[in-house]
């Protein structure tokens, strides 16, 4: 038997950038919604991506058009959600032997889109970013990206929308849409927690479920074109870069280096799969983007690797679908009405990129809005968000404190416990950063667990089963670049927790 | 001056070689470029394995894994290896009899674990069965909770239940040997705070954290004036009893004669043929020659600085000896089982099976054919081949 257990005017599907905009916009405009999310907060390809807040340059020969969009939007985004965004600023780097008819053309676009780009000299580049590999480099010119924490821009949008009455409901799966006739009614929905099944009845549902979009759409009997792309990052210890670093040609893998707080990220690559879910980062991949980023930057292979993993572009191939090759798929993104397709009050919105979130929940919420009647305007570019829960600098204070690396305090673990859609570890380290650095988590994930079970929001066997899913995570992410002193770091953690805690093999227990 | 025997690396097997090597009346100099991997580890000795009797796996082993260190050694040796650092350790680090079988010591984790020969104040769970055991933690040391570990201990059979005591200590964030050493002096206090809740149970666990340099003396008092036994758990590391036992064991050395150059990494070699003649340390200004009969490779495994892995290849760095990475039937961790090969008197092999050099006997982690994260071989492997290989530098084959 379902129960009935909640009534809402829209109903949204995925818990990413664009579904948690979407929500924000909603709630903004006092429309009643909620948010389901199968896993956690910026499980899809938010929390997978590079982190890149685009200043539009990158899509410059492309597409100038989604450039001039990156740009407005890359702008908004640094007056209203400033707690997620460092404005670090980038460089476009010309390596010898790229295109020099590449560089001209993309600097006759910069100038007709207005995107302010200007040439420094080599020496300049040198001594503000070290690492560029000199006896490489042609030119060099500054760009207004920035980078952004995916995860903090997501929290951000949920508990701004949570403290405006939204609701979001965290590892519970849409299973199935609810149609009579031609008109939605709502989801069944699974909390996977308790295993427990309910339904949501909702004047419109929005499948804002990222490269899941076409799985969704399925449940409706709508087919949507999308092609996946698996992009893989590689994280290393430290900042080697002041600001973001791209390669000045034509997008390829590995020419871009993002500083992320106390780590970076280079990327990317972009290898055609056949599911949302092939997740897997392969050796070769790695050591493709190694060697490629080697030509920009000096010594780049000796940098201690952190870990390695992959997230999914999803590209919607609208009707044509002619089997280019997934780079040249345009990175716009499409609102679709499926009255269309004969389902009323159906949306998905597909295809975009992070930097052009609001953007597309503005597009979406007006069609939306203008379908309940209501008549209020999109306020999301010019409120300003609420700041991340975690990560405030804390020197001056000495705080109680789980994680070393990443400086997350007993504080910042119970502050983000307190939010409505944290539910499990996986959030609490999004939300704070928890086990990122160069630990891993070795130490303070077990701090982690001993706090949790102090403040009894787990059991005894959960603190168990909890640091196993944590040891299987860290081996995912480790086995590709098991080198160096981080793979010292991986024999010790593996020493602590097999060997002392003995989690490998509990059926040997007395 | 020349040595009769070099001693490369200050874990537990080079120190078991080192004071082998001494007590048979030999001239030792150990070079380490650090601490070790006891630092990590509980204190507690591992034999082999879990539930199966761990003499008896090690006959199997013999026979059935041929490139296991303990194949290499024998049964009889390793008896005798233990029976010899047991004794050694008897008045600065002492250790507790065993019958022959393993036994299991809670965690941290409110779970337990196989082990061997115990230090003084690890205890057995079955010594704990219908015991009232009281858990005592710390409130400011947040890598040890009290009430995990008697939850644990109650679903073993323990009546057990947790306290946790407010130090007077003033550092907000503190791990085990800030607390070891806050308890080498002000280790009275517990008496005070515990003295009445003690008298209704059998007996008191803790943390591993009682006291640094006069554990033996905190522990004796504190069972004399609480009138119960005391027990420590070992704790998330810095392991405490794992730093007593390195400490006691470098102390004894150092006791017995033997220099020890500390902080400073061997860096290359001089070989003749299969002959090593002396190795260099990099020491400041200028690399320090030193000259020796016998060198003793125990510079550990990958955590411990002997194997080191880069993108591209995987080296042993001191003597160039080629490192087995055997294809590995656990995929979880390729490196689980790799490191150098050695004959039956640990002399290091090179790809063909040959003698590299006579008068080189590798010890402890180095060696590959193991994995002590799942098997519980760690701290016997490296008793047995150090004191295997300290036999065998003494024999003199140069
Ligand atoms: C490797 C890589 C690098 C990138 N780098 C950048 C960059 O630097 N800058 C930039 O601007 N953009 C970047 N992007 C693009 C950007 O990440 C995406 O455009 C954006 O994150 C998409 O967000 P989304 O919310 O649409 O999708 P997702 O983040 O994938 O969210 C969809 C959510 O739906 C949930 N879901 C799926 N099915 C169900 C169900 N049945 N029930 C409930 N929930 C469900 C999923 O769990 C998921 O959390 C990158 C993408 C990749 C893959
Ligand atoms: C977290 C963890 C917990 C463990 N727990 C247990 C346990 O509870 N019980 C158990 O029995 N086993 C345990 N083990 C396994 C056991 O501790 C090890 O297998 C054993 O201590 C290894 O000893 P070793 O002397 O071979 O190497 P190490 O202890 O690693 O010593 C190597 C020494 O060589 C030095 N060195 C390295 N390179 C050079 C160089 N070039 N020149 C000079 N010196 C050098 C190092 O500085 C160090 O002093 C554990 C292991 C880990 C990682």
């Amino acid at each position: 038997m379902i129960s009935v257990t909640i009534k809402t005017g829209v109903l949204v599907i995925g818990g990413g950038i664009t579904g948690a905009g979407i929500l924000w916009d909603l709630a903004l405009r006092g429309i009643d919604a909620v948010l389901i999310e199968q896993k956690e907060p910026a499980y899809g390809a938010t929390g997978r991506c590079h982190g890149l807040l685009h200043g539009g340059c990158r899509y410059l020969v492309k597409d100038s058009a989604v450039a001039a969009e990156c740009y407005r939007e890359n702008k908004i985004l640094q007056s209203v959600a400033k707690g997620a965004i460092e404005n670090t600023g980038g460089y476009f780097v010309q390596v010898k032997g790229d295109d020099p008819g590449y560089v001209e053309q993309w600097l006759n676009l910069a100038g007709k889109t207005g995107i302010p780009v200007k040439e420094i000299d080599i020496q300049t580049a040198i001594k503000e970013e070290p690492l560029l590999a000199v006896q490489n480099i042609e030119r060099v010119f500054t760009v207004p990206d920035a980078a952004v924490d995916p995860f903090d821009l997501t929290l951000m949008n949920l508990t701004g929308a949570t403290q405006r009455g939204a609701k979001v409901f965290t590892n519970t799966r849409v299973e199935e849409l609810i149609i009579t006739g031609n008109q939605i009614r709502g989801a069944v929905v699974k909390d996977l927690a308790s295993g427990e099944s309910y339904s949501i009845h909702a004047d419109i549902v929005v499948n804002a479920a990222g490269a899941w979009a076409a799985s969704i759409a399925a449940k409706a009997g709508i087919r949507l074109n999308m092609k996946y792309g698996k992009g893989t990052l590689v994280v290393f210890a430290q900042r080697l870069t002041k600001r973001v670093i791209n390669r000045l040609r034509k997008p390829g893998d590995g020419d871009i280096i993002v500083p992320a707080k106390s780590v970076c990220l280079l990327g990317t690559t972009d290898i055609p799969v056949s599911s949302p879910d092939d997740l897997d980062p392969t050796a070769a991949e790695i050591t493709k983007m190694l060697n490629i980023g080697e030509e920009m930057f000096d010594h780049l292979s000796e940098k201690r690797i952190l870990r390695t993993f992959a997230g999914i572009r999803p590209l919607y191939t609208g009707d044509n679908n002619n089997g280019e090759q997934n780079r040249e798929i345009s990175r716009g993104f499409a609102v679709i009405n499926h009255e269309k397709d004969a389902v009323d009050g159906f949306y998905s919105i597909v295809g975009g990129k992070l930097t052009t979130y609001r953007l597309m929940a503005e597009q979406l919420v007006d069609v939306v809005a203008e379908k309940l009647g209501v008549k209020n305007p999109c306020q999301t570019a010019e409120t300003v968000l609420p700041q991340p829960v975690a990560g405030q600098v804390k020197l001056a204070v000495e705080e109680p404190m789980l994680c070393e690396c990443e400086q997350v305090t007993v504080q910042d673990l119970e502050r983000a416990c307190e939010l409505p859609f944290c539910r499990d570890l996986h959030t609490i380290r999004k939300i704070t950063r928890l086990g990122l650095g160069p630990c891993q988590g070795t130490f303070c994930i077990w701090r982690a667990v001993m706090l949790l079970y102090e403040n009894q929001r787990i059991s005894a066997a959960e603190c168990r089963q909890l640091l196993q899913e944590f040891l299987a995570e860290r081996g995912k992410g480790s086995c590709f670049t098991l080198w160096g002193d981080q793979l010292k770091q991986y024999e010790l953690a593996r020493g602590i927790y097999l060997n002392n805690f003995q989690l490998g093999d509990a059926a040997d227990e007395i | 001056m020349k040595y009769d025997v070099v001693v490369i690396g200050a874990g537990l097997a080079g120190m078991t070689a080192a004071l082998k090597s001494l007590i048979e009346g030999r001239r030792v100099v150990v070079i380490a470029a650090g601490e070790n991997t006891l630092y990590y580890a509980s204190g507690s000795l591992d034999l082999y394995g879990g539930k199966e009797n761990p003499w008896a796996a090690v006959k199997r082993l013999e026979s059935e894994r041929p490139d296991h260190p303990y194949a290499l050694i024998g049964t009889a040796l390793i008896e005798e290896s233990f029976r010899f650092l047991m004794g050694e350790l008897e008045t600065v680090c002492p250790y507790q009899e065993n019958s022959g079988e393993n036994v299991w010591v809670p965690t941290s984790l409110g779970g337990f674990r196989p082990s061997y020969l115990l230090p003084n104040g690890q205890f057995p769970a079955v010594s704990l069965k219908k015991k009232k055991v009281l858990v005592v933690g710390f409130s400011s040391y947040r890598d040890f909770n009290s009430r995990l570990v008697a939850s644990g201990m109650v679903s073993r059979g323990c009546e057990a239940r947790a306290i946790d005591l407010d130090l007077h200590y003033d550092k907000i964030n503190c791990n085990s040997i800030d607390l070891a050493y806050y308890f080498d002096d002000h280790w009275p206090d517990l008496i005070k705070s515990l003295q009445e809740t003690a008298k209704d149970v059998d007996c008191l666990a803790f943390p591993a954290v009682l006291g640094l340099n006069n554990f033996l003396d905190i522990h004796q008092n504190l069972q004399d004036a609480l009138g119960r036994p005391v027990i420590e758990i070992p704790t998330l590391p810095p392991s405490v009893p794992g730093i007593r036992l390195s400490r006691a064991m470098l102390a004894r050395i150092q006791q017995q004669g033997a220099e020890v150059i500390k902080g400073f990494p061997v860096i290359s070699t001089r070989v003749s043929d299969d002959i090593c003649l002396g190795v260099y340390i990099d020491t400041p200004g200028h690399p320090r020659y030193v000259e020796g009969d016998s060198f003793i490779l125990a510079t550990g495994g990958i955590l411990g600085g002997g194997i080191v892995v880069s993108e591209k290849s995987v080296d042993e760095k001191v003597f160039g000896v080629p490192v087995e990475v055997p294809v590995n039937e656990n995929q979880e961790y390729p490196y689980a089982r790799c490191g150098l090969k050695a004959n039956k008197r640990l002399q290091p092999l090179d790809k063909d099976r040959k003698v590299l050099y006579r008068n080189v006997f590798c010890a402890g982690r180095i060696l590959g054919g193991y994995d002590p994260d799942l098997e519980h071989d760690g701290a016997g492997a490296a008793i047995a081949t150090g004191y295997k290989a300290a036999l065998e530098a003494g024999r003199g084959d140069s």
